[in-house]
C-alpha cells in the first residue's frame, strides 16, 4: 500500500516529541520486527525522536501471572532491541503477586533487560500500601521512574482495583524519592490535576480519551508547564490527534516545547 | 498541502461543565476555526441541549448565522415535546437548514419502534437531513450530577432499518462504528469526533468507506486542532482526505 505524506506535520516545525506513553505491541499486534519499524517511520514524520515503549500490558487481562509478567517483559525488551535509539522501555509488574516476584522482575527487567522504568496498570489501586511498597522500593533502589495508570473513578467505580488520580498522588505522597508519572491527563480531569498540585514527584503524561478542550492549559496553570508530559497511548490514539492536544492549546510555545520534548528529555535522562 | 475542511459538528453559547470553554460566539467559534485551519461548518447551539424547548436558542441560531454565512445553521428538534411537527415544519423551512439535529440521550427519549415509524419519515418528508448526537461527552467523564448515556446501538441500528434517508451519526467510537457495520448497517455517515486509532482514516476505512465519514471536531469541548489532525495528518490519498474534509458534508448537507 502506498503511503502518502500527510497534509500537515501536528508538531510545530522544528520542535523534536518525546512520547512517554506507547505500546508498540498492543494485543499481540505489532510484535514483528516489520511492524516496529513501520512504527519508528510513521513516529519519525510527526517529529516524534523517542518513545517510551510500556508493553502489551493488558495481552493476558489485569492480573496476568509471573510467566506471563515475563513474557511482557522479554517482548517489550526485543522491541527495544530494534531500535534502541527510538525506545527505552519500561518493566510491567502486577504488585498482587508479591514481593518476591516484584522485586525480582524489576531487578531482572533493569539490571538484564535494560528496561528504564516501571508501569502499572490496574491490577491493584495504588493507595494499597501493603503491595505498593515493594514497588516503590525497588524504583527508588534503581532509581527509575513508575508509570501508573490512573482514571477518574467518579463514574467508573472500580476503585477497588483501578487508581483514581487521587490514590495515585497518595502513592506519590508516600515515596516522595520516586517520580511518578500519572498516566491519561485527560482520564484525571480536574480534580486529577488539583489532586497532584504541589507533589514536585509527580508529571501527568497527555493521553488519554479524546482531546477534550482545556485540560492541559488547566494542568499547565495549576501544575506548571515542567509537570506535563506529552503521551499519545498509540496505538489507541493517533501521534498527530495526541500532538494536537499541546500544539493546539492556548499555551505559550515555551510550554509547549517543555511538554512535547524537554520535560521527558530530563525525567528519562535522554541525552 | 493544504486542504479546505468543513467541519459538521460546531457548537456555540455556553456549557455548564468542564473547563475553560466560556461563551462561545460566533465570532470566538468563528477564530478558533481559522486557527485551526477550517473554513466553516454546521453549528448548534448549547441552549438547545438543555432548554425545555430548543425553538428560541434555534432561533437565535438562525438569525446569527444568516443564509449564507460561512456557519450554518444545525437547529435541534426534539421530538419528545408537543408541537414538534410545528417545529420540524419551521426549521425546514428556514432559510440555510438542510438538516436537524435529535438528541435522543439528552432529551429523554429513546428511538423506540414507534418514534422511528413517526419521526424518521417526518423529517425526511421535511425535505432535511437527520443528524443523531449519540454523544456529546465520554461518558466516563461526565459530570457527577447527570448521568447521560450514549444512543444504544439497538436503537441506531432500528433507526437505519427503518429511516428512508442515511443520517449522519455524530460522537460514535471506532468500535461502535465496526460494530454497526458488522451487524450489516452500512446506511450511514459518520463523523470523527469520538472515532481515533492510530491512523485513524486507515483504520475506519477497513469497515467504512471514506466517502461516508466527515470531520466533526467537536468544538468547543474538543481541541479543534487535535481533531482536525485526524484529516491533515492521515496518510490516505489526498482524494480520501478532500472527500472526508469537505466533499462529503457539501453532498451530505447539499451546500
Amino acid at each position: 500500500m502506498k503511503i502518502h505524506r500527510p497534509a500537515r506535520r501536528s508538531a510545530p516545525a522544528n520542535d523534536a516529541v518525546i512520547d512517554v506513553h506507547t505500546h508498540p505491541v498492543f494485543f499481540g499486534e505489532g510484535a514483528e520486527p516489520a511492524a516496529l519499524r513501520a512504527l519508528v517511520q510513521r513516529a519519525r514524520k510527526q517529529g516524534i525522536v523517542h518513545m517510551v515503549a510500556l508493553g502489551d500490558v493488558l495481552k493476558f487481562g489485569r492480573l496476568p501471572t509471573e510467566e506471563q509478567v515475563r513474557a511482557i517483559n522479554d517482548e517489550t525488551a526485543a522491541g527495544v532491541a530494534l531500535a534502541p535509539d527510538m525506545f527505552s522501555g519500561f518493566c510491567m509488574v502486577n504488585p498482587v503477586l508479591g514481593e518476591r516476584h516484584v522485586t525480582r522482575e524489576i531487578d531482572r527487567g533493569v539490571t538484564e533487560l535494560g528496561l528504564v522504568g516501571i508501569k502499572l496498570e490496574f491490577s491493584n489501586n495504588a493507595r494499597d500500601e501493603g503491595l505498593m511498597a515493594p514497588v516503590m522500593a525497588a524504583a527508588a533502589r534503581h532509581g527509575i521512574p513508575v508509570l501508573q495508570h490512573s482514571w477518574s473513578q467518579t463514574n467508573i467505580r472500580e476503585r477497588s482495583f483501578h487508581s483514581d488520580p487521587e490514590d495515585t498522588c497518595l502513592l506519590a505522597r508516600r515515596h516522595p524519592e520516586v517520580n511518578i508519572i500519572m498516566a491519561h491527563l485527560t482520564g484525571c480531569g480536574f480534580r486529577g490535576v488539583r489532586a497532584a498540585r504541589g507533589l514536585r514527584n509527580v508529571w501527568v503524561d497527555t493521553s488519554g480519551a479524546a482531546p477534550e478542550a482545556g485540560l492541559v492549559e488547566y494542568a499547565v496553570e495549576t501544575l506548571g508547564a515542567d509537570r506535563v508530559l506529552y503521551g499519545s497511548d498509540r496505538p489507541i490514539r493517533d501521534f498527530p490527534v495526541a500532538i494536537g492536544r499541546i500544539s493546539g492549546s492556548a499555551i505559550p510555545r515555551s510550554a509547549q516545547r517543555a511538554i512535547l520534548h524537554d520535560n521527558a528529555r530530563r525525567l528519562l535522562r535522554l541525552p | 498541502m493544504n486542504i479546505e475542511l468543513l467541519d459538521t459538528n460546531l457548537w456555540w453559547g455556553s456549557w455548564p461543565f468542564g473547563l475553560g470553554h466560556g461563551e462561545v460566539t460566533p465570532a470566538s467559534l468563528a477564530a478558533r476555526l481559522r486557527r485551526s485551519g477550517v473554513t466553516g461548518g454546521w453549528v448548534s447551539p448549547f441552549g438547545a441541549v438543555w432548554a425545555d424547548d430548543p425553538m428560541p436558542a434555534n432561533r437565535a441560531l438562525l438569525a446569527a448565522c444568516g443564509a449564507r454565512g460561512k456557519l450554518r445553521p444545525l437547529p435541534v428538534l426534539n421530538p419528545a415535546i408537543p408541537g414538534w411537527c410545528e417545529d420540524l415544519a419551521e426549521l425546514a423551512a428556514s432559510a440555510g437548514v438542510t438538516a436537524v439535529r435529535l438528541m435522543p440521550a439528552y432529551h429523554g427519549y429513546r428511538l423506540t419502534p414507534a418514534r422511528v415509524r413517526e419521526l424518521a419519515p417526518a423529517i425526511a418528508e421535511a425535505g432535511v437531513a437527520t443528524v443523531i448526537t449519540v454523544r456529546l461527552v465520554d461518558e466516563r467523564h461526565e459530570h457527577h450530577a447527570v448521568r447521560i448515556k450514549p444512543v444504544p446501538l439497538r436503537e441506531l441500528e432500528r433507526w437505519l432499518d427503518a429511516a428512508p434517508t442515511e443520517p449522519l451519526l455524530h460522537g460514535l467510537t471506532r468500535h461502535e462504528v465496526d460494530r454497526l457495520v458488522q451487524g450489516g448497517r452500512t446506511s450511514f455517515f459518520a463523523d470523527l469526533s469520538f472515532v481515533e486509532w492510530e491512523e485513524t482514516l486507515a483504520v475506519v476505512e477497513r469497515s467504512l468507506p471514506l466517502s461516508k465519514v466527515m470531520l466533526g471536531t467537536l468544538t468547543p469541548l474538543h481541541v479543534t486542532a487535535a481533531q482536525v489532525a485526524k484529516v491533515t495528518g492521515s496518510t490516505v490519498t489526498p482524494a480520501k482526505r478532500r472527500a472526508v474534509g469537505v466533499g462529503n458534508a457539501r453532498r451530505f448537507f447539499r451546500a
